[in-house]
């Protein structure tokens, strides 16, 4: 966190007791928690990153699955098969087939 | 054979469903429905292991939907990030779910079937082998449930379009791309079930029977062929004429079966049926690939008009 002071005067060193020099009126602060605790938010970070990936990448795969565009490539599937199931009819197939 | 190895892309069966299976269930030994199956890579009755790759879809779109509905649940609580909400769009659960059924009913309701017909002991000798089972229940109650609902909703969305906003919005993707005006036109998704579930009794229930099972699937392409030239279920004429050949080439291929009986000897004449068969389904696949392709490139070159007629306009005020 970077937090922008504008009026550095109101500021005091705990020990030195004297007014603090900052560059440009500008501090950086560190995140306020303990080492553990983190690593346990930067590990929750990355699975939350991850999974929204996941789903987004789905999300784009199920849309152009659903798109009009391949209505064409349904129909074959439907048709291919039932002429592939027909191998499971009791039929002498030839080896070429 | 060629057959089988187009079955296997038509399944979706493009995973290494086999060592995940191994990984995740501890199935016991089952026996194939007939050795006819067997050969046909039907190895075994057990309903996972039958549905295969199918089964990892179901179980990918479950943790897919669940993922993406606590995700909008997030979104819409904490009142932030609404711009992901846009990039996810909308989603109709029941059009997905009833287009995965659609493409996927006959190898679903024919592994169902088998689980059902060869169940023994060994079904519920261990905890894979019993989800397994059950699934096998829920699956058929669910693809006999599917028509059933498509009747409903079908019969609803007929009588009720005109004076309902409402069911105009709930329905709108279902049965887009039908005549809305004519209910046997909507009804053609149930017709579609019906055929593959009457091909599936066929299969597991008169097994033996080589000239019934041809003749039953001469009989239903036939049906289904009437059915699309009386009726012309879908809105474009180039979508309706393309189904039509579509079935046209399924009833040259079921023509080409009665040489396959005990009516033709000559091994000759069979071989030469076969490439016959062959060359009818590589003409299906070139036929709706191309179709696939042309309908691309003609919204390509009306989107790129659109685009410089736009900018054409702009330029001239």
């Amino acid at each position: 966190m970077i937090v922008n002071l504008l009026d550095p005067k109101f500021f005091m060193g705990i020990k030195s007791r004297k007014e603090p020099k900052f560059k440009e009126n500008i501090v950086i602060v560190p995140p306020q928690v303990n080492k553990t605790n983190q690593e346990s938010i930067e590990t929750a970070n990355k699975a939350f990153r991850n999974s929204l990936q996941a789903i987004l990448a789905a999300n784009f795969v199920l849309n152009f699955l659903m798109s009009g565009l391949l209505q064409y490539l349904w129909g074959m599937i439907n048709a291919l098969q039932m002429i592939v199931y027909s191998v499971l009819f009791n039929v002498a197939y030839p080896p070429n087939a | 054979m060629v057959l089988i190895t187009i079955m296997q892309i038509t399944n979706f069966d493009l995973f290494f469903t086999d060592t995940i299976m191994e990984y995740v269930f501890d199935f016991g030994e089952s026996e194939p429905f007939s050795a006819i199956f067997e050969e046909a890579d039907f190895e075994t009755s057990n309903y996972v292991l039958l549905a295969g790759s199918l089964f990892l879809i179901a179980v990918s779109f479950l943790i897919y939907a669940v993922l993406r509905e606590t995700l909008l649940w997030f979104i819409r609580y904490f009142d932030t990030g609404f711009c992901l909400m846009e990039k996810l769009g909308e989603m109709d659960y029941v059009v997905t779910v009833l287009r995965f059924l659609l493409e996927s009913c006959l190898e679903l309701s024919l592994a169902g079937l088998i689980t059902v017909v060869k169940l023994d002991s060994s079904n519920w000798a261990n905890f894979s082998d019993g989800f397994s089972t059950v699934l096998a229940f829920v699956n058929l109650v669910g693809l006999v449930g599917a028509p059933i609902f498509l009747i409903v909703q079908a019969h609803i969305f007929h009588k009720y379009y005109d004076t309902n906003q409402e069911v105009r919005d709930k329905y709108k993707t279902l049965f887009e791309d039908y005549r809305r005006r004519s209910l046997p036109s909507l009804l053609y998704n149930v017709v579609f079930f019906l055929r593959r579930y009457f091909m599936v009794i066929i299969l597991i229930y008169l097994p033996l029977h080589k000239n019934l099972q041809i003749f039953a699937q001469l009989l239903s392409t036939l049906f289904v062929m009437c059915y699309i030239g009386y009726v012309e279920p879908y809105k474009e004429k180039a979508r309706n004429t393309f189904e039509w050949f579509n079935e046209l080439t399924v009833l040259v291929a079921s023509y080409a079966l009665l040489t396959f009986t005990p009516w033709v000897d000559d091994n000759d004449t069979r071989y030469l049926v076969g490439w016959v068969m062959i060359g009818v389904v590589a003409l299906n696949m070139v036929g709706n690939i191309t179709m696939m392709l042309v309908t691309k490139l003609c919204q390509a070159v009306t989107k790129t008009r659109l685009w410089y007629t736009k900018r054409k306009v702009k330029a001239d005020f």
